[in-house]
């Protein structure tokens, strides 16, 4: 398993549901993570830096060598869309659960993802099919497609290398810098152009494809909520979805998948626009963070079929026979403030305690105890929630977050009950421009402010009483006869 | 008994009058307050406010508590504590003022040597924390005196990762913000 945290976690409860024996990885920062306890093996791969640990193609291969390792999983970020890594699997003999590295390496330029799939007949955003250097020809192309246009790094992601541009005068500017970021995230400069849409809504299908041809999608899911690029809360079905457009979607996602030779599980991402035409978005060849709610509706172990395909068997169901109920959100948790922007908190778990109940599951990677690296991506873990129909999924989340307890960082937590509860969200207008629209310079209203003082002044007071107490006494676990109190409420 | 706390902004005087073993009474501004308690863990709180029960997650972290109610956390301090040990300084704001970053971080660039001269705002040192870079800048113009860290090394807010000798002679210890 070449990953951390809550993604590892996931992959191996499947692998155990198998049979399979899984090895971890870690770095010098993850000794005591929570993915080194749950393994067959663990193997050290070195210092915290992910160069020198999670992105070493080398030490990741060499641990999977000496462990007897038979398939590696990459999880999501990471080795997950690198076709070195791939390739270096498929070299060494090893299954790699993912597509065929020369699949990753085409689908991971978006120019030629764009040249892919605009051969197969599926809608994508106008704009430029290579990239681009000369300055001159850039604004000349930026010309032809009409301001506002959004440039783009041809091997992006998260948002890096992304420039909106609304007017000639900036443009030059906007390329020079755009240019430059990428360059420093994905060694790689290289930016194309595309139409910049206006507040579209951010939807994407999961597909699952097998060695043997057989493409099938999984259905769709919204994911228009994001902060920074990045995806904050999902659901499915997407409250936009109709039966006619969803079989469109799902069909181009299919035709996408089939024109790339996709096999194993992936996702392809749409932007509907304001009328609800769609166009096609990128192609993310991994196991996706927000993977569960699809597990949801369907009922399916999209990790099952992973390795089921990495293994060469068919898959064992057809479009016909994949169905779906019911509905799903996924709320992630970082280790964030949102009261500061949503600046990264990274620090120890004093303590935490996880909702349960029906229909809710908790893909969590810390405990309490825990320090929470500084190395890393900030995701601690992913609530999600399953009821029968949108609104009841909405309650439940509600609930399930007013209960989900971390002390030690901050978290979204708070913010991300006040988005549930809008009527904004409960009208499904969600928008890629959501939280700015609705949610700029949010704070949480803290009407509890007396209970969270009178809280503070009996734990002064019961910490003064336990004083006279041995060491060791403080804090520990007290005996019902201490603490039942007001009997008879 | 009497506390005074501060969260956020406001600082509020809390009269406290034990009614039990597991009841207090608080009174603030003409409010009274009935509590009912009862101690669950370390962290964990079930009170019966004016008859209305919630549970109360806390934990202590330096000089302030966290409290958890119903999702939201509170950041509370001892009013009194925190005013003894921050008299004399400029109290937590002093903190921001100086080149050092916000939260827990790894250095990656660092923009400046020993001797050169830097304008106010200019950039000097990049922080990642989490995979979010974030560039910490000059407080005043002058002339760097000392670059503390090196870059890999973890960095916690208020350590000071670069001395600036301004140009009209203090040293630094004025306003730097991330940008």
């Amino acid at each position: 398993m070449a990953n951390r945290g809550e993604i590892a976690l996931r992959v191996m409860s499947t692998c155990r549901e198998m049979g399979i024996a899984t090895v971890a990885v870690y770095s010098e920062a993850d000794r005591k993570a929570a993915h080194v306890l749950k393994a067959d093996q663990a193997v050290f791969l070195g210092d915290p830096e992910p160069a020198e640990s999670y992105l070493n193609i080398d030490k990741v291969i060499s641990a999977a060598k000496q462990t007897g390792a038979e398939a590696i999983h990459p999880g999501y970020g990471f080795l997950a869309e690198n076709p070195l890594f791939a390739e270096r699997c498929e070299q060494e003999g090893l299954a790699f659960i993912g597509p065929p590295s020369d699949v990753i390496r085409k689908l991971g330029d978006k120019t030629v993802a764009r040249r892919t799939v605009a051969g197969s007949g599926v809608p994508v955003i106008p704009g430029m099919n290579r990239p681009e250097s000369d300055p001159g020809i850039l604004a000349q192309e930026a010309a032809n497609i009409g301001y506002p246009v959004l440039i783009k790094a041809a091997a992006g992601g998260g948002g890096k290398g992304m420039r909106i541009v609304t007017s000639p005068k900036d443009f030059d500017e906007a390329c020079v810098s755009a240019s430059s970021e990428a360059q420093r995230a994905f060694s790689d400069g290289a930016i194309y152009l595309e139409k910049y849409l206006a507040r579209p809504r951010h939807v994407e299908f999961q597909i699952v494809a097998d060695i043997h041809g057989h493409v099938v999608h999984l259905f769709e899911r919204e994911c228009s909520i994001q902060r920074r690029h990045q995806k904050i809360i999902e659901e499915t079905p997407s409250p936009i979805m109709t039966p006619e457009l969803r079989e469109r979607m799902g069909s181009a996602a299919v035709a996408v998948a089939k024109a790339s030779g996709y096999v194993n599980a992936g996702t392809v991402e749409f932007l509907v626009d304001q009328e609800g035409k769609f166009y096609f978005l990128e192609v993310n060849t991994r196991l996706q963070v927000e993977h569960p709610i699809t597990e949801m509706i369907t009922g399916l172990d999209i990790v099952r079929i992973q390795l089921e395909v990495a293994s060469g068997n068919p898959l064992p169901f057809t479009q016909e026979n994949v169905r779906s109920r019911g509905h799903a959100i996924e709320c992630r948790i970082y280790a964030e403030d949102p009261e500061k922007g949503f600046y990264p908190s990274p620090g120890k778990i004093i303590y935490m305690q996880a909702p349960t109940g029906p229909g809710i599951r908790n893909d969590c990677g810390i405990y309490s105890g825990f320090q929470v690296p500084v190395e890393y991506d900030p995701i601690l873990s992913k609530l999600i929630a399953y009821a029968e129909d949108r609104d009841q999924a909405i309650s439940r989340m509600i609930q399930a977050l007013k209960d989900y307890v971390i002390l030690g960082v901050r978290t979204p937590v708070p913010f991300l009950i006040d988005v549930l509860k809008s009527e904004a969200f409960a009208r499904g207008d969600t928008f890629t421009d959501f939280i700015d629209t609705h949610f700029a310079g949010w704070k949480p209203s803290r009407r509890d402010a007396d209970a969270a003082c009178a809280a503070f002044i009996i734990d002064e007071m019961s910490r003064v009483r336990k004083a006279g107490a041995p060491a060791g006494q403080v804090g520990a676990d007290p005996t019902p006869w201490q603490t039942l109190g007001p009997w008879g409420r | 008994m009497q506390y005074r706390l501060k969260t956020g902004e406001n600082v509020i005087s809390f009269q406290v009058e034990k009614k039990g073993d597991y009841a207090v009474t608080l009174s603030h501004d003409n409010c009274l307050v009935d509590v009912e308690y009862a101690v669950i863990s370390g962290h964990c709180l079930h009170l019966v406010i004016n008859g209305t029960p919630l549970n109360a997650y806390l934990a202590r972290d330096g000089d302030a508590t966290t409290v958890i109610i119903r999702g939201i956390p509170y950041s509370i301090q001892d009013a009194d504590i925190h005013n003894t040990r921050t008299r004399g300084k400029k109290g937590l704001q002093a903190i921001p003022q100086d080149v050092t970053p916000p939260m827990p971080a790894v250095v990656v660039r660092i923009l400046v040597t020993v001797g050169d001269n830097v304008k106010h705002g200019q950039s000097v040192i990049v922080v990642e924390s989490m995979k979010m870079e974030t560039t910490l800048t000059a407080p005043s113009g002058g002339s760097v005196r000392a670059v503390n860290v090196a870059v890999g090394d973890k960095v916690m807010p208020g350590q000071i990762l670069v001395d600036i000798d301004r140009d009209d002679g203090v040293s630094t210890k004025e306003e730097s913000q991330p940008v």
